[in-house]
């Protein structure tokens, strides 16, 4: 039995740990959003961090397709991630891997993930599935100016959208 | 008389007592061959070398500096040799009890190497093939099959004269069990190929060769590539010092580059496709996972068996269309076994009576995908798996490891179903054929049982074609239906033909991962039907005891293996006299 005196401190440290989360990335941790991460470069130092400011992180385990951050290049971004989430995993993601070029969001296509790839953001897709996907290069930089400036998360997505949009297949020289 | 009797008898006693004592203090005969060192082993020496051959026991040496195999008609060795220019010593020894040393062989290269790479500047793809240096390894490199993706296919009964997996509409595009055909999609396969990016050509183009790839020196100054986000090309990661990776990439290529860059990635993943080669192929440290290529083996390259000359290799797996050239790899024909096909070849000699019908890998290789797994069976149209890092859907798949092979005789072609061709129904496995080794039981000489690993797939099938659905619109969209309609639309079929989803299967030799000698499979494996199931694969009688038995005497149960085959080991009979099988090369002969 504790004594209450205890109790209470004990409560006020847990509430004040809590009160130290943002919000924004609380909410987003008990939604169900989730933030995956290629084993490439310092990605555990990027789970941590990420972990640090409250989001859910994950580093599954190597295959074939997790090479190196040059290979790994990609964000695969879920349609129900929320802006804010964007806004704050996206911008240490390009810190800590600045090869990251393609970014594209799940369904774009028509494709039908399973629903929790739809609340996932996955950092270091390979780059043969966004040559596959016939994805383009965003630079960084435009990348987090329209994180910036996007007013909601319909209109970041129609900005991924068209950029995405596949070139006029160029035939091979002769 | 009755004394003459009692002596005789107690003679006789005597001798059948003594017979067997005598037989007791018989040394047992010497089987192990001696073992030949020599010292230095070969390298590459700056001027004349000495060498010294040792045997660990009483024997006589034999040897060759001209490259050719050593006999016992050779120059025998009584004294240190003394090589002065670049030189190939091939050498074996033979005891005192006839046994036969497996030839060894060390060359010694006397002289700096004429090389010019290190004073090598990088300056692109192009720079070896355009050089005078390599321009002609690039035609030879640009000619061959792991340049083309197709070649010469005349081990293949089915198809036209040149096949291969590189995407064709004319029938000679090679399906298979996993991605079933490439089928346009030229990008992601070329993750696998030893040009830079670019889809081969009939013209050579320079720039569009990787030698790196392959001769990389993946110790000192490994080289990797990535692609061009804008072109899909492949050009050196960043950060190499490209000029020290070529510097160095005067070297013949090493495990980490034929399976760390390719062939262990066969079927789309690691280990996937091949049964007997993965990653971890390139690491194996216990002889028990591949007593060739294992660190703590034989620690072999794998040109050590798939030899090339002008680029070609040797070498094709039974369920490949083309082959890169007509010389076949066969373990005794090397200068590692020469002996193992001969009487005295093994120590147990009932082996010398398998050998002209059991290939090696089929005792050596007990099971496949030891320490790692590989898929055994696909199905495109189960609900599909989600793939993180590429962002994708991929179909359902098994992956299994420490596989037991499947068994059939091989004859050396193979049987393929290529795209466009009529699907064949297989009675045997109730499944509709990929590829097949040829051969039969009562197949020419030349035809072995060989082990196989087993794959099946589920693929669509329409108008009695097997259909090479479209892989991108199904890792996109799992949307399997309109993966198989893109992929009529490919082959030129009607999208709305009505198709349904069949069982396929395949078999690939199993060549790789051979065991140490200590683990062969025993007889005992065979001879009572544990691993292997002989009457299944054709060897049971021809027809049942009641009429088989008496041809010569009256029925009778057959006993175990040795006794009944009295009948050809100890009487000569040919198999057929009780099987469906002849084996002339062994002159038996009916009674």
């Amino acid at each position: 039995m504790l004594h209450f005196a205890t109790r209470l401190f004990l409560v006020i440290v847990l509430a004040s740990a809590l009160s130290a989360v943002p919000s924004a990335s609380r909410a987003a941790a008990s939604a169900g959003y989730a933030v995956e991460i290629a084993d490439v470069g310092k990605s555990s130092d990027l789970a941590a961090l990420l972990k640090e400011r409250g989001y859910s992180t994950v580093i599954p385990p190597k295959n074939m397709w997790v090479a190196d951050q040059q290979s790994n290049c990609a964000v695969w971004i879920g349609k129900n991630v929320p802006l804010e989430m964007l806004r704050a995993v996206l911008p240490e993601a390009m810190r800590f891997n600045p090869y990251l070029k393609f970014f594209y969001v799940v369904g774009d296509r028509g494709e039908k993930p399973p629903q929790a790839v739809e609340n996932t953001i996955h950092v270091g897709g390979s780059i043969e599935a966004a040559l596959e996907k016939k994805l383009n290069v965003i630079d960084q930089q435009e990348m987090l100016a329209q994180l910036g400036k996007a007013a909601s998360l319909e209109e970041l997505h129609r900005y991924l959208h068209e950029k995405n949009r596949p070139k006029p297949e160029q035939k091979p020289a002769s | 008389m009755k004394k003459l009797l009692a002596a005789l008898t107690c003679l006789a006693m005597l001798l059948a007592l003594a017979v067997p004592v005598a037989m007791a203090g018989k040394p047992v005969a010497d089987r192990t061959a001696p073992t030949t060192t020599a010292s230095p082993l070969g390298g590459t020496f700056t001027s004349a070398v000495t060498v010294t051959l040792s045997v660990n026991e009483p024997a006589t040496t034999y040897y060759t500096t001209d490259g050719t195999t050593p006999t016992t008609s050779s120059t025998v060795y009584s004294a240190p040799l003394t090589i002065s220019t670049t030189k190939t010593l091939k050498y074996f020894s033979k005891d005192t009890a006839g046994n036969l040393e497996t030839v060894k062989t060390q060359t010694y290269t006397i002289g700096a190497p004429p090389s010019t790479h290190a004073t090598l500047t990088w300056t692109g793809y192009g720079m070896c093939s355009t050089s005078t240096c390599h321009s002609g390894r690039a035609s030879a490199v640009h000619s061959s099959v792991h340049y083309q993706w197709k070649g010469d296919a005349s081990e293949m009964t089915t198809g036209p004269s040149t096949q291969g997996k590189i995407d064709a509409t004319d029938g000679s595009s090679s399906m298979n069990a996993y991605c079933v055909n490439i089928e346009g999609t030229w990008n992601p396969c070329a993750a696998c190929h030893v040009g830079a990016g670019a889809r081969p050509t009939s013209t050579l183009t320079p720039s569009n060769i990787d030698c790196l790839i392959c001769h990389n020196d993946t110790v000192n100054a490994p080289y990797s590539r990535v692609r061009n986000a804008t072109t899909g090309l492949f050009e050196p990661a960043a950060g190499l010092d490209m000029n020290l990776v070529v510097q160095k990439a005067n070297i013949k290529p090493a495990r980490k580059n034929c399976l760390g860059a390719c062939h262990a990635k066969a079927g789309g993943g690691d280990g996937v496709k091949r049964g007997d080669l993965a990653l971890a192929t390139v690491t194996f440290s216990n002889p028990a996972d591949d007593a060739h290529m294992a660190t703590g083996g034989g620690n072999m390259a794998c040109q050590s068996c798939h030899t090339f000359t002008s680029h070609r290799v040797i070498g094709r797996g039974s369920d490949l269309r083309p082959q890169d050239s007509s010389t076949d790899l066969n373990c005794s024909s090397t200068t590692c076994h020469p002996t193992k096909t001969t009487s005295t070849g093994h120590v147990n000699a009932d082996v010398y009576h398998h050998v002209g019908r059991v290939a090696c890998q089929s005792c050596h290789i007990k099971t496949y995908a030891r320490g790692f797994q590989t898929e055994m069976d696909r199905d495109w149209s189960a609900p599909a798996v989600w793939n993180a890092t590429l962002g994708r859907y991929e179909p359902e798949h098994v992956m299994a490891g420490n596989q037991v092979p499947k068994y059939a005789f091989w004859d050396g072609t193979s049987w393929g179903s290529n795209v466009g061709d009529a699907a064949v129904l297989d009675p045997a496995t109730g499944a509709y054929k990929i590829s097949r080794p040829n051969g039969a039981i009562n197949g020419p000489v030349g035809t072995k049982l060989f082990p196989f690993k087993y794959k099946t797939s589920h693929q669509p099938m329409a108008n009695g074609k097997l259909i090479a659905l479209k892989v991108g619109t199904f890792f996109s969209t799992a949307n399997y239906d309109q993966a198989v309609k893109d992929g009529m639309a490919y082959m030129g079929l009607p999208t709305t033909t009505p198709y349904t989803t069949v069982l396929t299967d395949e078999f690939q030799v199993l060549n790789h991962q051979v065991e140490p000698a200590g683990s062969v499979m025993g007889c005992a494996g065979c001879h009572e039907n544990t691993t292997v199931n002989l009457k299944g694969i054709g060897y049971a009688l021809k027809a049942p005891t009641s009429v088989v038995c008496i041809q010569c005497h009256r029925e009778k149960t057959p006993g175990d293996y040795t006794r009944i085959h009295s009948h050809s080991l100890s009487k000569g009979f040919d198999c057929s006299w009780c099987h469906t099988f002849s084996r002339p090369e062994r002159g038996l002969t009916m009674p």
